[in-house]
Parts: C-alpha cells; sequence; structure tokens
C-alpha cells in the first residue's frame, strides 16, 4: 500500500509536474498576450487623437486660433498620457509650413519652418527626424505626426505625438503580473530596439504592432526557467501536503486565476472606455463649436450625429433626430426629386449618398422641422471601416442664404447697368438720327449749291460751300463714330465672321486710304504674307483703315507700311509710319475715346477722335488684342493679332 | 419724262431732293406721308423714294402696302433710312423695298441706284 502510495506519488509528481509546466507556461503565453495588447491599445489611442484632430481641420474651411485652442484643450494631457507632448497649428507661408502656435505639455514651441505645403496633403510621419521644434528626440521615441489641411488650404493642423516607447511597455507590464513573472519584452522598429534587451532563442510570444506608418515588432522572451521552477515547486508542496487535493487545488488555483484575469480585463475596458471617451470628448468638442451642421447617418439613413449648428439650422433638437429621422426628412422633397431624374436614380436616400467624394455642391435646399426652406452648401463624404467597407456618410452643411442674397443684389444691380447701359444707347441712336435729319439737308444744298457755283463760275463761292460741306461730312462721321463706340461698346455689334482673303482686304483698305496718304507726300508699302483668316471683314476693314488712316494723317513726307503675317494661331496686323510719334502720356491714353496726342490735333490732322478707340474694341470683341509703340519724332508702330481661327 | 414719288416728311430734305432728282431730268411727284403715297402711288410712278421714318402712316407700312397691292407691286421702292442700326437693310428687303440708302443721301450713289432701277 505504501509503495502504491509512493509509486502513485512519484507518477502522480511526473505527471502533475508536466501538467503544472505546460500550465504555467500557457498563463505566462497569456499574460504576454495581456501585456502585448495593451500596448496597441496605447498605440491606437495615439492614432485616434491624431486622426480626430486631422479630420477636425480637413472638415473646417477656415480654423481660428481660438476653435484649435478650443479642440486641443479638450484633451488632457494628464500623467496617464505623457508620451503626448504637443498639439501644432501651423500656417502655410509661401512654401514653407511654418508653426504659429504650440500647446500641450512642453513649452510653448513656434517659429520653425516644419516641412513643405506639398507634404502636408495627407497623415505623414517623418522618419526620424533630428528634432522636431523643441520636443527631444531619442532612439527610444516614435514621433508620430498627423497633419491635415484646413479645407481652403492655407492653415494645416498638426499634432505631434512623442511616443515614449519604455514609458508604454512598462505601464502595461505594471498592470499585469508581468514584473512577477519576469517577463522580458523587446520592441524593435527594423533593427533599431526601442525596448527591452534582445531575446534570444524563440520568443514565447511575437506581435507586429503598428504605430502611424511603422512596423513595430513586439518579442516576449520565453518564461525564466527558475520562474517556472518555483511555480512548480509552490504547487508541489501543495501535492505533496495533500496529493488527493491536488487536482481540487489545481482548480481552485484556475479559477483563482480566472478571477484575476476577469479583474484584469475589467481594468482594461475601464481604461479603453475612458480611452475612447476621451478622444470622443475631442470629437464632441468639434462637433459642438462648428458653425456648420454636421450630420452623420448611416447606410441606412439612420441619423447618428447630429451637431447643434444642424439643431439651429434645421429647428430640431439631436435627441428627436438620432436614430428617427433620416437625412432624406431634412431636403426639400421637390428638390430630391429633380435631382433623382438628373442622376437617374431613386429619390431619397440614394441621391444625397451619391454627393459622396463630390465636393460642395450648391443649389441644395433643407427643410427646416417648421416646414420653412434655406438654401444650403452641401459636401457629402462616404466613411469607411477599416476593410474599405462604407459605415456610413456625412454631411456638412453651409447656409447659403446670406450668399445667394448678396448675389442676388449683384444680379439685379447688373441687370440695372445693363438696363441704362440698353437706355444710353437706344438714347444715342435717336440722337443720331435726329442729327442727321438736318445734316442731310446741309449736305445737300451745299452739294447742290456748289454745283451751281461751279457751272456759273463762282469759284470764292463754290470754296466756301466746299468748306460747308467738308464740316457737315465731319460732323456726319463723328456722328456715326460715337454712335458706332456706344453699339460696340453696349456689346450691341454682332460680328458676322467669315473666312476672309488677307491679301484682298488689305488691297482694299489701301485702296481706300491712298489718295490721303498721298496728298501728304507719303509713301506706302504693303507687305503681306498671311493668306486667310476668319473674322468679321467689315469690321476687321474697318480697323485696319482707322489705323492706316491715322499713320497718314499723323504723317508728311514719310512711309507707312501695311504688313500682314501669320505668328502663330494668330494673324498679325502691322501698321508703322514715320510721323510725329506720341509720348509715354499720349501712349497711355491713345486708345481712350476724344484723346489725341494733343488737344489741337483734331483740329490740325482731322479725324474724329474715336478711331482708335473703336479700333481697340473691335479688335477685343474679335478676341484679338491692339498694341501700340512709339516715340515723339520717331514714328509710331501699331500691332494689331486677331485670332485666324478655323481655315 | 420719267416720274419719281418722292415720299419724305421733312420739308427741307424733300424740297433739297426735288431739285436734284429734276436736275438730273426726273419730274417729281412728292408727298409728306405714307397714306398719301399710297394715294399718289396709284397715278404709277416710274419710281418711288420712300423715307421710312414718316409720321402717321411710316414708309415700312407703306411699302409693305405697295407690295401687296398688285396694282403696285411692281414700282420700285428705294428705302431712304437716317437709322443705321444693324438689320435695317435686311428689314427694308423684307418689306418688300428694291434698294436702300441711308441718310445723309449721298447722291452719286443715290443717282447710280436710280439708273440701275430704271435703265432708259
Amino acid at each position: 500500500m505504501a509503495v502504491g502510495g509512493v509509486a502513485f506519488s512519484v507518477l502522480g509528481w511526473l505527471v502533475l509536474t508536466g501538467h503544472e509546466r505546460s500550465m504555467i507556461e500557457g498563463e505566462y503565453e497569456r499574460e504576454a498576450q495581456n501585456v502585448v495588447r495593451l500596448v496597441e491599445l496605447e498605440f491606437a489611442t495615439v492614432e485616434e487623437t491624431v486622426l480626430a484632430l486631422t479630420s477636425f481641420f480637413a472638415a473646417s474651411k477656415d480654423v481660428s486660433f481660438s476653435e484649435f485652442t478650443k479642440f486641443t484643450d479638450g484633451l488632457t494631457l494628464d500623467e496617464h498620457h505623457d508620451e503626448i507632448r504637443a498639439f501644432y497649428y501651423a500656417t502655410c507661408d509661401g512654401d514653407d509650413v511654418v508653426v504659429q502656435y504650440a500647446s500641450g505639455a512642453d513649452p510653448a514651441d513656434s517659429g520653425f519652418v516644419l516641412g513643405k505645403r506639398a507634404d502636408f496633403a495627407t497623415i505623414l510621419e517623418v522618419e526620424d527626424p533630428p528634432s522636431f521644434g523643441a520636443l527631444p528626440m531619442d532612439n527610444r521615441s516614435v514621433l508620430v505626426f498627423g497633419a491635415a489641411r484646413s479645407t481652403d488650404g492655407d492653415q494645416i493642423g498638426v499634432i505631434a505625438v512623442l511616443v515614449r516607447i519604455p514609458y508604454i511597455v512598462n505601464r502595461a507590464k505594471t498592470r499585469f503580473d508581468a514584473n512577477a513573472m519576469a517577463m522580458h519584452l523587446q520592441l524593435l522598429r527594423g533593427k533599431t530596439s526601442l525596448f527591452g534587451e534582445p531575446v534570444s532563442g524563440e520568443p514565447a510570444y511575437e506581435q507586429l504592432l503598428s504605430l502611424g506608418k511603422r512596423t513595430i515588432v513586439v518579442k516576449v522572451a520565453p518564461p525564466d526557467p527558475q520562474y517556472v521552477a518555483d511555480r512548480i515547486n509552490y504547487y508541489a508542496a501543495w501535492m505533496a501536503l495533500c496529493a488527493m487535493l491536488i487536482a481540487m487545488a489545481a482548480a481552485v488555483g484556475y479559477l483563482w486565476t480566472m478571477k484575476n484575469r476577469t479583474a484584469r480585463v475589467e481594468l482594461l475596458v475601464q481604461e479603453r472606455t475612458a480611452t475612447i471617451r476621451e478622444v470622443t470628448r475631442l470629437q464632441r468638442a468639434i462637433l459642438e463649436s462648428a458653425n456648420y451642421a454636421i450630420i452623420a447617418f448611416d447606410p441606412l439613413g439612420r441619423v447618428l450625429t447630429f451637431n447643434p449648428a444642424a439643431e439651429r439650422m434645421l429647428g430640431y433638437k439631436s435627441r428627436d433626430v438620432i436614430g428617427q429621422m433620416s437625412p432624406v426628412d431634412f431636403h426639400d422633397a421637390a428638390d430630391l426629386e429633380t435631382r433623382a431624374r438628373e442622376m437617374d436614380a431613386p429619390a431619397g436616400l440614394e441621391v444625397i449618398c451619391r454627393l459622396a467624394g463630390q465636393g460642395d455642391a450648391v443649389g441644395w435646399r433643407y427643410r427646416r422641422a417648421d416646414g420653412s426652406t434655406l438654401p444650403v452648401s452641401l459636401s457629402v463624404s462616404a466613411l469607411h471601416d477599416e476593410d474599405g467597407e462604407i459605415v456610413g456618410f456625412l454631411a456638412i452643411a453651409h447656409d447659403i442664404t446670406t450668399r445667394l442674397h448678396a448675389e442676388a443684389e449683384l444680379r439685379e444691380a447688373k441687370a440695372q447697368a445693363e438696363g441704362a447701359s440698353r437706355t444710353k444707347s437706344q438714347f444715342l441712336a435717336n440722337m443720331s438720327h435726329e442729327l442727321r435729319t438736318p445734316l442731310t439737308a446741309i449736305l445737300g444744298y451745299s452739294e447742290m449749291l456748289m454745283d451751281d457755283a461751279k457751272e456759273n463760275g463762282a469759284k470764292g463761292l463754290a470754296d466756301d460751300l466746299e468748306r460747308i460741306h467738308r464740316a457737315g461730312k465731319h460732323l456726319l462721321r463723328l456722328i456715326d463714330d460715337v454712335l458706332d463706340l456706344s453699339k460696340v461698346e453696349a456689346g450691341r455689334i454682332l460680328l458676322h465672321p467669315e473666312q476672309v482673303d488677307v491679301r484682298a482686304l488689305i488691297d482694299d483698305v489701301v485702296a481706300t486710304v491712298l489718295p490721303l496718304a498721298e496728298s501728304r507726300g507719303n509713301v506706302l508699302e504693303v507687305s503681306c504674307t498671311a493668306t486667310s483668316l476668319f473674322a468679321d471683314p467689315t469690321r476687321l476693314k474697318q480697323v485696319l483703315f482707322n489705323l492706316m488712316a491715322n499713320a497718314a494723317r499723323f504723317t508728311e513726307n514719310g512711309t507707312i507700311e501695311m504688313e500682314a503675317r501669320d505668328d502663330g494661331d494668330d494673324v498679325e496686323f502691322r501698321v508703322r509710319d514715320t510721323g510725329i510719334g506720341m509720348s509715354r502720356e499720349d501712349l497711355a491714353c491713345v486708345f481712350e475715346p476724344f484723346v489725341q496726342a494733343d488737344g489741337t490735333s483734331t483740329r490740325r490732322f482731322g479725324g474724329t477722335g474715336l478711331g482708335l478707340a473703336i479700333a481697340r474694341q473691335f479688335a477685343e470683341r474679335m478676341d484679338g488684342s491692339i498694341t501700340v509703340t512709339s516715340e515723339p519724332g520717331a514714328g509710331s508702330d501699331f500691332r494689331m493679332r486677331v485670332p485666324a481661327g478655323r481655315s | 419724262m420719267t416720274r419719281i414719288l418722292l415720299v419724305e416728311d421733312n420739308e427741307m430734305n424733300r424740297d433739297m431732293l426735288r431739285r436734284r432728282l429734276e436736275r438730273i431730268g426726273y419730274e417729281v411727284d412728292e408727298v409728306g406721308d405714307g397714306a398719301e403715297a399710297l394715294v399718289r402711288a396709284a397715278a404709277a410712278p416710274a419710281l418711288i423714294l420712300m423715307d421710312m421714318s414718316l409720321p402717321g402712316m411710316d414708309g415700312w407700312e407703306a411699302t409693305r402696302r405697295l407690295k401687296s397691292d398688285p396694282a403696285t407691286a411692281s414700282i420700285p421702292v428705294i428705302a431712304l433710312t437716317a437709322h443705321v442700326m444693324a438689320g435695317d437693310r435686311e428689314r427694308a428687303i423684307a418689306v418688300g423695298c428694291d434698294e436702300f440708302e441711308t441718310k445723309p443721301v449721298e447722291f452719286a450713289r443715290l443717282r447710280a441706284k436710280i439708273d440701275k432701277l430704271l435703265p432708259r
């Protein structure tokens, strides 16, 4: 019996020792997993905090200093999160992003250049920065920072989180029994050790964690043999006392472990909840202080978030909306139907969801609780989970009543101005008619009398009549030009473009201007290499004639050159003379109506003073341009470019 | 002698045009408004010079009626208008005018147009 008892004990010893060893190792591994899991949660907290701030920036048109501090102050930087070091508010200065303001655990740190504007399109992380402002870096820290531009792109919010790996790992170890188990961990980023001595041999547990864009390997060394031995001896003592109770003891021990574990898991959950609450507080601050409506809803259209600005805008209370209403309820029904037809989609939620990623959409109307409507600019984005599945949508709406009102006023003012312009044009047309009637008589009678005088040989009389006639003709040209100018300025002259033979056009203009040019002893030189262009021939001729007549008028015994050539997609017409030229001051206003080189020149040189103003107006109407260079005494050089158009 | 009906409300212009037309050998019958012009057109002038802005019935309406009446439709009409607004020429052709001349009349050009319509 004794032998049997001993044999049983020895056998039991061997069996149970093996059992204990694997149990202890299993317990060790679970603890290791718990510690690593906690480290992972800490990393996730850092990332979520970064994301919360960046998404706040990304969703805002602009962010003021005070808004920024309100959000960052919402984050408690307590001793549990001493890895979070600073929040930066940066603005773009040219290509540089310059930190304007910093808040957080570190002393204010600003004025340094954070990086280049182009780098800040998305969240990013700098590999091993030598320094980050005043943040001290060492090889056991990882810097994660998130940055996002405000939608107008001029402000950049940056949150820099200096993750001090030893803080996090030690905190996790303390939270569990890792220290009592003499657990040894090593954290590696690539070959750089962030924490712990190298783990030799096969690790008991190994996991890849991500932090920002980095991958961090966590290795847990196998349990210390001494620890395992101590634990086995601990159980062995129990066994020696009462082998019969071993099974029960084991059961009790297991239950005890389970209880401890439950407590630890609860602790973990509490901590996790606190973390989430903290991030939630930040998000709530964003939602609450935004001055635009933020409405989040799931793919079935159940509203999940309805911020205070949405309450103000729409007149609903968030408690009555969340989970009860659909974003469809806030839209003008007729609007949705119209859009649905345009999109060829079923009216309702689908229309709103399809706006995702389309940027700001205007022309939408929201319907308030009281039935009234307001115009909004609406931006919808899809919310994705980790696997890229759409889990909801975020609608951001701005009330654009004021903007539309201002636009309407502007349109009204424009219509009035156009009306006034039309009235002016009509007045000029009428006046022109009234002026022409008596002119008809003046010109007609003087012409008739001129004929009489010539027939009767009354030379002196004929000369005087000729003067009356010439003055009348001049007056007529003035009336024509004023009318022309007012019409083209009012946009009432329709161009009739057609394919124009440039050579024939130039010949025509030259033939018309030749008598005037030669009467002043000028030589005309013509060069034409352009062949054809698509333009209104009448107006083109009018402009070229004006330029040539001007050149002839201001040149005596000189040369007038007319050139037309192809230049890229344009035809360039050039009129050069060797006449009196213009001073810099005259050049500045040469294309203004009624301005000639000096006040007396209309009398000295003829012309109406409107020719160049009309020329410029026509050139611009033909999508061309007209320019001039000139020097006093050295002649003038006018160039008009007109698109050659289709050929 | 070839007879031209001159329709023009402005007395001075009418007098001037009449005298110049007579000098080049036409007989001129002159009236001051559109309604009168319709009456005188019954006397079958060789050509009508029609001012388009007339008191009462204007030149546009008078021409339209002349051209829709078979008795007078074949008489050539030259429209005289002080309007140089775009479209006046097209409008004149549309109501049935055979030619178009802007005022102040350039007499040589008007004469050429008359000669073309009344080959002698």
